[in-house]
């Protein structure tokens, strides 16, 4: 209902301000190439990240100070900091990071956005900028058309910085000509009462806008126009820092709970500063004189005064705020507690884990390897066994004569509740994922893994008929088949279960599975060489002997699809490091050629 | 011999097809030598292995990285 009064109340009031106003249109259009540049800059760096920016993520916020650090750098580079409250939503969604180091990255983000401030009060309004807006737009155009992906992304962020330049250029050209015509200063509102109304302006325009730099950088143009007085230029800057919650709120929406404690957190962190800024303005503005003064600002600079004023009451924020992290974390974990679930539930897949490529495909990966767990554990029950059992040293011969009864177990009712809903949900989400080329291709190799696990369940589920009878049987030569393919089978699941890749040696661990697939083959062949054994000395009926070779033959096809999927889980890094680990896999014919060869 | 390699490095740099097979191959590299030594520490193990069942797991193992770094090998081959 808002969106459908607003967005068209803001479209005539444009229209309108644009027909009675030439400056206006200036002023207005400076904003829309600055919105535009930003987001082409946006675009530009999510192409540039790759998987690099997954790989120093968790390198560089294992510690508080070092997300802060993550925050400032990630957005004075990409002078974004509503691009970094997604990322670090996305991140968080998708498991990738914990919430006190997406706390941290969110203080980071808002001292890391004053930079703007810096660049445009100390240099845009100060040079021709157009003049280097120029180049850039040329260059930045020329690079977008290129085939390798990285040039196309210099080529954006290069092309967006000189829409943002070009965008101050015609701010500040808008507002110097509208002041021959209406002198907004005029309007100006002193005192409390004005910081209060202003500030709210603050939080509207970047509610409206959508970005805190624009409202800033509207500022700091109309303030070096003399059309906003320098008091009331501070009130719009605190609003500004209040309303950019609003996009970090928006992301939140479609994220998980962890997102959504961290879009609380923000709104927090920046009330709070805004109101300390708010209620101790007339010391900030005397710090900020004092600061000016040492930094070698002319005291009538009021835009490079703001700049000051904007990165002092950020540093104070944090400051103050630092101590309480954790305090803010177990409140938020309070306060916004995990939804009570009776059914099993995606954990990862969450709508702000699809904004970016990085993000998608670790949400993606997580929850295969949560459908892989809730996979093992059921085809662990079904051959009797507990997880506990596979996570020993015991040879499992013996642990599998000890485990001869059967567990309680209805194998559809278990797929039903905790593999089916998960497998639906990460196949519908791959389909919603805007992603193409690699990116794609590795979804889909998951989305494959996801379904060798659904097919290795629903083998179990034919598998458990025989095994829960023939476990028990008075035959002992029946019983010792049996226990070979749950040996068999066990000897994988320990292995899916013990094997955990270190960093850097994910290829190993991949690598490493297909011993396990010889295995299963040798164990296979042991099992028919014993067969071909007991149906010579008459010790096992005909019946049997088709019921075990048919469940032989499922508990290789079982073994052989968790082993895959695990494999495909296991492969990470670089995308050169997983191309040359498939490369060196060894294939089916492969595995069954060496185990001919033994 | 110098302008040679310049220009070698050059169109290297602005040929994404052979920046592509150069990287493929490093990355190839990489995981011979990670699989070289795991094939190392698999004989020390065979040597101090205490039971039959035990020597003849680590016996599979040594065949399977046999055949990696075998298939490696060739990839490298191939990318040449």
């Amino acid at each position: 209902m808002l969106r459908r009064v607003l967005l068209p109340t803001i479209l005539f009031s444009l229209a309108y301000g644009l027909w009675l106003s030439e400056s206006f249109n200036a002023i207005a259009a400076g904003v829309a190439i600055f919105l535009f540049g930003m987001l082409s800059m946006e675009e530009g760096f999510k192409s540039l990240t790759g998987g690099w920016l997954e790989r120093i993520l968790a390198r560089t916020t294992d510690r508080l100070w070092k997300s802060i650090t993550f925050g400032v750098v990630s957005t004075t580079l990409m002078q974004s900091s509503s691009l970094v409250s997604v990322i670090a939503i996305s991140f968080l969604g998708a498991g990738m990071i914990g919430l006190g180091a997406g706390i941290g990255i969110i203080f980071g983000a808002n001292l890391g956005t004053t930079t703007g401030a810096w660049l445009v009060a100390g240099f845009g309004l100060k040079v021709n900028i157009s003049a280097f807006a120029m180049p850039m737009l040329v260059f930045g155009v020329v690079l977008v058309l290129q085939q390798v992906r990285a040039l196309r992304g210099l080529g954006y962020v290069l092309a967006g910085l000189g829409f943002i330049f070009l965008g101050i250029y015609f701010m500040k050209d808008g507002f110097d000509s509208f002041k021959d015509q209406v002198d907004l200063a005029s309007y100006s509102v002193p005192g409390f009462r004005g910081l209060l109304i202003y500030a709210g302006l603050g939080v509207l325009a970047t509610v409206v806008m959508q970005s805190s730099h624009a409202t800033l950088v509207l500022t700091i143009a109309a303030l070096s126009a003399g059309q906003v007085s320098y008091e009331n230029a501070l009130a719009l800057a605190i609003g500004s820092n209040v309303g950019t919650t609003i996009t970090a709120i928006i992301g939140a929406l479609g994220a998980n709970i962890d997102g959504k404690r961290l879009a609380v957190a923000h709104l927090i962190f920046n009330v709070v500063t805004g109101a300390i800024a708010i209620g101790s303005i007339g010391w900030l503005v005397r710090i900020v004189a004092w600061l000016a003064g040492r930094l070698g600002i002319a005291p009538d600079d009021y835009t490079l005064q703001l700049a000051v004023f904007h990165t002092l009451f950020n540093v104070i924020g944090i400051a103050v705020m630092l101590p309480f992290t954790a305090k803010l974390v177990a409140f938020l974990i309070r306060v916004l507690p995990e939804p009570a679930s009776t059914t099993v539930a995606p954990r990862f897949l969450n709508d702000a884990a699809l904004s970016l490529p990085d993000a998608c495909i670790e949400a993606v990966r997580r929850e295969t390897a949560h459908i892989l767990d809730n996979g093992v554990e059921i085809v662990a029950h079904g051959i009797g066994l507990h997880r506990r059992d596979l996570a020993t040293d015991e040879w499992l011969g013996n642990i599998v004569r000890r485990s001869n009864r059967p567990l309680e177990l209805d194998i559809e009712q278990r797929y039903v509740r905790s593999v089916k809903p998960l497998f639906s949900a990460l196949v519908a989400f791959v389909s919603r994922a805007d992603v193409d080329g690699e990116a794609a291709d590795r979804l889909h190799s998951l989305r494959a893994a996801a379904h060798q696990v659904v097919e290795a369940v629903k083998g179990m589920k034919h598998l458990n008929k025989n095994l829960s009878r023939y476990m028990r049987s008075d035959n002992q030569s029946i019983r010792a088949h049996y226990d070979l393919v749950r040996i068999q089978l066990a000897e994988v699941l320990r292995v899916l279960v013990t094997t955990r890749a270190t960093d850097g040696d994910f290829d190993l661990a991949a690598l490493g599975f297909d011993e396990a697939k010889l295995g299963l083959r040798e164990l296979d062949e042991r099992l028919m060489h014993q067969l071909s054994d007991d149906i010579r000395a008459r010790r096992i009926d005909g019946a049997v002997v088709t019921s075990i070779m048919n469940d032989a033959h499922y508990a290789l096809d079982i073994g052989l699809s968790l082993v895959s999927a695990a494999q495909t889980l296991a492969s990470s890094g670089s995308e050169e490091t997983m191309r040359a680990t498939e490369d060196l896999t060894l294939d089916d014919t492969e595995v069954r050629e060496l185990d001919r060869d033994s | 011999m110098k302008l040679k390699r310049a220009l070698k490095a050059v169109r290297a740099f602005l040929d994404a097809d052979e920046r592509e097979r150069l990287r493929q191959r490093s990355a190839i590299k990489k995981v011979l030598r990670k699989l070289k030594g795991r094939e190392r520490s698999l004989a020390e193990e065979a040597e101090s292995a205490g039971s039959a069942g035990k020597a003849r797991s680590i016996r599979q193992k040594r065949r399977v990285v046999r055949a990696q770094r075998k298939k490696g090998v060739e990839a490298l081959r191939e990318l040449r």
